[in-house]
């Protein structure tokens, strides 16, 4: 079981410790594309395996909200991690479908 | 030497599974929904979709039986499953070796009415002005036959085409000729308010198969609020003309759209009921187009997406329940996206097509001569930006057709490429609308966090998949629908 990352909720915003052991950046920088309508993700250098990642927030946000939104976070990168874990393995296999697909249509000729 | 045959275990299934490519998304807070690239789809807890990634699920679970047979996994060496998803895959692209099969022809911009939420419409009597010529109108009939479809249909829109028949029939004449070498599978429709309806107008439609498509908002005040014209009336007009069409054309002949205003959005069930009333069997949910009028009068900014997907609940939970009743009657895009959803073939609503309808299906001839790639393209150029101005029906095929800014769109439309589009599990049952993007956010793809088009379509997905898990009575009526 994988400890979910550190989460502070400070003056600046949510800041989110990511160990990219765990995740990868390219999950973590999807899962903040798609949480851009709610908040504006910050991201720090990485020190060792560890990528800071700050939430910016409206400054009318409660702290209920924010805590909602940390946990949309974290929910997120979990799914945008599984993801990416299948689009990794199943790529090869979605190449080739397609290639099978296509494989006598005449485009290669074009 | 080779031993004749491999042994026995080869032809064996394996117990390790391979997954094959999907795409999840949530569906609720608890369960996923998965797709693979041919569209087939299934609902899994959270528990479940990890254990499927994470090869942990029990022997012999039932789950496994469904995802194999739903192309989620496979069991090595068989590769049937790698054949079927090839052959569904292509079958769904399809379309697009045909090319462009709707052509709309805007004939005139004048109009009697005068709609709130009308995008161009004249209130005009110049018929030099806003009407198209029949020179262009013999050009665009030669372009429609330059596509490569198979199946052609020609739309015509206005203002109000009736305004401009004997050019409608003009066009459907030069069209007809033309086919008797072409052969193809040539239809027509006409876009009308019904008011200037006449039998001679009639007669023509039943000689040459003429579908009609009319406009419908709702109960009488409703429909005469949003829909004035002078000397009033719309309503017995709209419904005076249905029943003659019908009378005379047949009871299929006639369709109704309606466009959801604020007003409507209180009365969903009212509007529905007011379609059963005059015998429609279909209704078509739709929100209002965020072009011409509707932005400048400010309704395009006065409901939201979640404004939208609640009145779109409200209103197919009524009509299962009429449905339930004994009275068919169909919600068109949940029929649409059912389709979607449970068929290999190729989609042909332009709105939801990746890459984009516009041009792959569709193209609008405007009144001036002018070439668009979608209507709502051309709406958009009333509003002062020709981003979808393909050129003028003098140009050749070619160059409307085939220049490099279209292309160069068209690719950007494809949502496989898009982010957020790329990884979602409704991408098979979605589509690009790159004139909406454009529109909103001035950009052909659109940051789909921020996209209104997005939230609508996805939060119609998830209630469509919501229901058919877990309402076994509106699934009952739904499967009806694909």
């Amino acid at each position: 079981m994988v400890a979910p990352p550190p989460v502070v909720i400070g003056p600046d915003g949510i800041e989110i410790q990511v160990d990219l052991r765990v995740f990868r950046l390219i999950a973590v920088q999807k899962t903040a594309y798609r949480l851009a309508d709610r908040c504006t993700a910050a991201f720090g250098v990485v020190e060792g395996d560890v990528l800071p990642v700050i939430l910016r927030l409206a400054p009318s946000t409660t702290d209920d909200l924010a805590r909602v939104l940390a946990d949309a976070f974290l929910r997120e990168l979990l799914d945008q991690e599984l993801r990416e874990r299948v689009g990794e393995e199943t790529a090869p296999l979605r190449a080739l479908i397609l290639a099978h697909a296509f494989s006598r249509t005449g485009l290669i000729e074009r | 030497m080779k031993a004749p045959f491999d042994p026995r275990e080869a032809f064996g299934a394996t117990k390790v599974y391979r997954l094959l490519p999907f795409r999840s998304t949530r569906l609720d807070d608890s369960r996923h929904v998965i797709t693979n690239d041919a569209g087939e789809h299934l609902v899994l807890d959270d528990q479940t979709l990890r254990a499927l990634v994470d090869r942990s699920l029990a022997p012999g679970a039932p789950v496994l039986r469904d995802l194999e047979a739903r192309h989620f996994l496979f069991h090595p060496p068989a590769t049937t499953a790698l054949d079927l998803l090839a052959l569904k895959w292509r079958t769904r692209l399809e379309r697009l070796a045909e090319f462009t099969s709707l052509h709309i022809f805007v004939l005139t911009l004048r109009c009697e009415h005068n709609c709130h939420y009308c995008q161009v419409s004249r209130q005009t009597e110049d018929r030099a002005a806003f009407d198209m010529s029949r020179e262009d109108a013999e050009r665009a009939v030669e372009l429609v036959f330059e596509s490569p479809a198979r199946r052609l249909k020609i739309e015509f829109q206005g203002g109000e085409p009736l305004l401009a028949f004997e050019l409608l029939r003009h066009v459907v004449l030069c069209a007809e000729a033309r086919n008797a070498t072409e052969g193809r599978d040539l239809g027509f429709v006409v876009a009308t308010n019904l008011a200037l309806l006449s039998d001679e107008m009639l007669a023509f439609f039943r000689a040459h198969r003429v579908h009609v498509s009319t406009s419908l908002d709702g109960p009488r005040d409703l429909h005469e609020r949003q829909r004035p014209r002078r000397g009033g009336g719309s309503h017995a007009l709209v419904e005076s003309g249905v029943a003659r069409v019908r009378a005379a054309l047949g009871a299929d002949a006639v369709s109704a759209l309606m466009t959801t205003t604020p007003a409507a959005l209180r009365e969903v069930e009212a509007v529905i009921d007011e379609y059963v009333r005059l015998g429609f069997h279909s209704i078509f949910l739709r929100p209002v187009s965020p072009f011409g009028f509707a932005v400048k009068t400010g309704l395009a900014r006065r409901y939201d997406a979640d404004a939208w997907l609640a009145f779109y609940r409200r209103g197919l939970d009524h009509i299962l329940a009429i449905n339930r009743g004994g009275y068919p009657i169909r919600e068109e895009m949940t029929a649409i996206l059912l389709q979607k959803m449970r068929s290999t073939e190729a989609s042909g609503y332009v709105d939801l097509q990746s890459p984009a309808g516009a041009v792959t299906a569709a193209v609008v001839y405007n009144y001036d001569g002018r070439v668009y790639a979608s209507d709502e393209g051309r709406m958009l150029a009333e509003m002062g930006n020709h981003a979808f101005a393909l050129g003028h029906v003098r140009d050749s095929y070619d160059e409307l057709f085939g220049s490099e800014a279209v292309a160069e769109w068209l690719a950007a439309s494809m949502t496989e490429g898009a982010p957020m589009c790329s990884d979602c599990a409704f991408l098979p049952w979605c589509g690009a609308d790159p004139v909406y993007h454009v529109a909103t956010q001035g950009d052909v793809v659109g940051h789909k966090a921020f996209s209104e088009f997005c939230r609508r379509q996805t939060g119609m997905l998830r209630h469509i998949v919501s229901l058919l898990e877990d309402d076994p009575a509106a699934r009952d009526v739904l499967e009806g629908w694909a």
